[in-house]
């Protein structure tokens, strides 16, 4: 299948020095460390570029295109801001993409950034349209957490099972000089952790963490003239549901629906017809340790109600069948909202590349990076990447 | 004929133990437990259970007016009938009055009530009181008062399950008890012994002598003498006084055993459990109840009492309960430290909006496919139908679909559990669990609704509902 975003290319990424709570940075100061180590690893000015799009979750971080101007000077160009719950981020890339391959723009910016420390408070603040009491309650590990007793009723998933995901993750992340976190924790670390929600312990969440990501991206046949070791877009996936899940008697909190659907367009622009098998690491969305497992599952990457099995049986280690978050995931890596989905396509191009910061997924030709956001899961991004010869 | 219709209560799920009280100060304590309102529960809310509860299998459509009394009302100005109103469905035009200030304000309600359906105002008045009140730590009082709710409903017809005979008042002009607008939070008061005897007996035993002799009723025409008290000795003195036989069954528990001294609300409350308990037709019940004064009223028994669907009133609460173990967590849902209560996001607009979400619980059910759901959207997420609804009041049973238990959300009492729930009409609702006994909670457990104070953002109480584990026993 021809696609027009086959003919878009990444050439260029960055992201704030590190991730995780950054009292002595502004937004700016991320946006600022995260946009020019971009334009520098493309080899190309600011005013090289043509349009921008930033990702932002919460407003108190930012509003409008002007937040990623102002940083470096980006002025008296289309820039627009994104906000798709978790997704900001990745959609800020898609639609850099989309721009692209629209024939518009040669050269434009997608990033992302959050600065969330700066606010008080456990957890995240309040997501999303609100009503004095009408799901009042709800948070943000609860509203995925929810599917653990159905899952655990269908599927027999563990607590154990949760836990071999934060195990993994941060196995990883402590190899990351970027993480949030930089070390590893035990299967009993996790497991006897402070519940922040069921069984979700403190270290099956993501912590809150600032930080910012880039990517400059161009056209295909241009991108050449920058690097050889560009690596080209093969699929965008977007899909939103509702902001109302425990209220839908169809929604049986067994798969997250955006994943599957989005996950359903992306594998057909990309012609992959066997995930496990096609794709060799991909950054999956893992706010909460559940989260992963049914990503896990809803991406194809295992049968339904396996994905406890696959995680624990390793074979979503970095050197296993397919490399699951082999930057820490948002588990370990940090999780600033906006900024995420730049962040996971840098982890994957870098990967692709074969110069992840990290631990290396050897060999890797195909990546994934996967978006989940909203509370339990109202809109999925993702976006598929390729440094094989035969996409360039 | 004037009487009442139906009868119904609330008695908080949770006892607080007096030998927790006494151990919590070093003091000596003496038996039975005091009903212990949940941190959600407040006046109002109880009347809102007890209201319900009485009005269970009546149409809402046909309630003719909501008095509501209470003398720890969660608003000193904002009237709280219309609120219990709403919630229970009620139309527009129901008659609806707030009674507080006095202890007598429940009676001064049943009074009013009954002259309205006498007169043919209105018809199926629902008289509904709730009482919090607050007693100084370390006193006899603490361990004296306890929270509860009751409802009566009046009216006239076929329907009235005690007749109204008629009524006897006196006032009494005492400092008994009291609490200061503005000043006092919990109860005060100077001298005991003299406001018991010179207050209390005296003028109980004096009206109650005064209706039995306008309504030319003797000692032993009574069937049962429903008189309150300020607490559990005055009580005991007065029988004898007026000659009744306690030991014979004449005389009605006045609660303070395991539910404590619950003001406004006690002659609602022992009404209700004097309907449930044994009366037959023919049975002449008289009411009293005593507060700077006294108000004595008088009932007969019809054959329709024997009609009445069972109604969930103090038997049925009473077998279901749970020991609050702990003074300070009674404390705290008493706002009696310096915990602030929850302050989430309000928005009086948006709550006006939707009031019949809100309050009366309303979704709605599309006309093309059935499809009930909450809340009330345009468009009909199954078949698409657009705008071809008709409002519909949700079930107020259902089934745990899933749950958690959140530590997260900034509740007064952690864990907050979290479910979604599949009411029995098919509708899929979010609510917060309260009442209930965080491991005990599974899959599929049957649950019922239970209208709560959410939290008080924006400084004032924003109510909705939760679920809670089937309230069972006494049936």
């Amino acid at each position: 299948m021809t696609c027009p975003i086959h003919d878009v290319a990444i050439i260029g990424g960055g992201a704030s020095k590190v991730f995780g709570e950054q009292f002595d940075k502004s937004a700016d100061d991320l946006l600022f460390e995260a946009c020019f180590e971009a334009l520098d690893d493309a080899g190309v000015g600011v005013e090289d570029i043509q349009a921008g799009w930033i990702g932002i979750a919460y407003p108190f971080t930012g509003l409008s295109g002007a937040t990623m101007a102002d940083p470096i000077k980006l002025y008296d160009i289309p820039i627009t801001h994104t906000e798709n719950y978790c997704c900001s981020g990745m959609d800020a890339f898609r639609n850099a993409c989309l721009a692209v391959a629209s024939g518009m723009y040669d050269m434009v910016m997608a990033c992302g950034v959050e600065k969330i420390t700066d606010q008080g408070g456990r957890g995240l603040p309040g997501l999303g349209q609100q009503h004095p009491v009408i799901f009042r309650g709800i948070t943000a590990p609860s509203a995925f957490g929810l599917a653990f007793e159905r899952h655990r009723k269908e599927f027999g998933l563990t607590r154990e099972d949760l836990a071999y995901v934060a195990v993994k993750n941060h196995a990883n992340g402590a190899a990351h000089p970027r993480a949030h976190f930089r070390r590893e924790v035990t299967l009993e670390q996790v497991i006897k952790a402070p519940s922040i929600s069921g069984p979700l312990g403190l270290l099956d969440c993501c912590p809150i963490s600032d930080g910012a990501a880039a990517l400059v991206i161009t056209r295909r046949d241009l991108a050449r003239k920058y690097r050889d070791d560009f690596v080209t877009v093969r699929a965008l996936g977007l899909s939103v549901y509702s902001n109302w899940l425990p209220f839908l008697p169809d929604f049986d909190y067994l798969a997250w629906r955006p994943t599957v659907k989005a996950a359903e367009q992306a594998y057909a622009q990309a012609g992959i017809e066997d995930p496990l098998r096609e794709i060799d690491l991909a950054e999956v969305h893992d706010c909460f340790t559940i989260t992963e497992i049914l990503n896990i599952e809803d991406l194809g990457f295992c049968k339904k109600g396996e994905g406890g099995k696959f995680v624990r049986e390793g074979r979503a280690n970095v050197d296993g069948d397919v490399a699951i978050n082999p930057s820490g995931g948002l588990k370990c890596f940090g999780h600033p909202i906006g900024a995420t989905g730049c962040r996971m396509v840098f982890e994957v191009m870098r990967q692709l590349q074969g110069r992840a910061e990290g631990k290396q997924r050897e060999g890797a030709k195909i990546g994934m990076a996967h978006n989940l956001g909203g509370l339990g899961g109202t809109v999925c991004g993702i976006a598929i990447l390729s440094s094989d010869d035969k996409h360039k | 004929m004037a009487g009442i219709k139906s009868f119904g209560a609330h008695v908080p799920w949770l006892r607080l133990s007096r030998e927790v009280i006494a151990r919590g100060w070093g003091i000596p304590g003496a038996p039975g437990t005091v009903a212990a309102a949940n941190f959600d529960e407040d006046s109002v809310t109880m009347a809102v259970e007890a209201a319900l509860n009485c009005t269970e299998g009546f149409n809402p459509s046909t309630i003719g007016g909501v008095y509501f009394a209470s003398t720890t009302a969660p608003y000193a100005e904002k009237s709280l009938a219309s609120l219990v109103a709403t919630v229970l469905d009620a139309p527009d035009g129901a008659l609806t009055a707030d009674f507080a200030v006095s202890l007598r304000a429940s009676t001064s309600a049943l009074l009013a009530a009954l002259d309205a359906a006498a007169c043919g105002k209105a018809d199926n008045i629902v008289v509904t009181a709730g009482e919090t009140r607050v007693a100084e730590p370390v006193t006899q009082w603490e361990q004296t008062l306890g929270d509860g709710a009751g409802a009566l409903m009046v009216g006239e017809g076929d329907g009235v399950i005690a007749e109204f005979l008629g009524s006897y008042s006196l006032k009494d002009e005492i400092m008994f008890t009291w609490r200061r607008a503005e000043h006092d939070h919990m109860l005060r008061e100077f001298n005991a012994r003299m406001a018991q005897s010179m207050g209390y007996e005296k003028v109980m035993v004096r009206a109650i002598k005064g209706a039995m002799h306008k309504l030319g009723l003797a000692p032993e025409g009574i069937a049962r003498a429903v008189f309150t008290a300020p607490d559990f000795r005055s009580h005991g003195r007065i029988a004898a006084k007026c000659g009744f036989n306690p030991a014979a069954g004449q005389v009605q528990d006045a609660l303070f055993a395991f539910v404590g001294g619950t003001g406004a609300a006690q002659p609602l409350m022992m009404m209700a459990n004097a309907l449930e308990s044994g009366l037959k037709e023919g049975d002449v019940v008289l009411l009293a109840h005593y507060a700077d004064g006294a108000d004595v009223l008088a009932f007969r028994v019809t054959g329709a009492l024997a009609q009445l669907p069972p109604r969930r009133a103090v038997n049925a609460c009473l077998a279901s309960q749970h020991p609050l173990d702990s003074l300070a967590r009674f404390m705290r849902n008493r706002g009696l430290t310096i915990i602030p209560p929850l302050d989430d996001f309000g928005s009086p607009v948006q709550t006006w909006r939707d009031n019949s979400q809100v309050y009366p619980l309303h979704g709605v059910r599309c006309n093309q496919c059935g499809f009930v759901r909450f809340p009330i959207d345009r468009v009909c997420g199954r078949c698409k139908a657009r705008d071809d609804n008709t409002e519909v009041r949700l079930a107020r049973r259902g089934r745990v679909f899933t749950f958690i238990h959140d530590n997260l959300y900034p509740a007064v009492e952690l864990p907050t559990t979290l479910t979604v729930v599949d009411l029995e009409d098919g509708a899929r609702i979010f609510l917060q669990m309260t009442d209930r006994v965080p491991e005990e909670v599974e899959v599929d457990m049957e649950v019922e609704l239970t209208f709560r104070r959410l939290h008080t953002g924006d400084e004032w109480n924003h109510y909705f509902w939760k679920c809670r584990p089937v309230r069972r026993g006494g049936e």
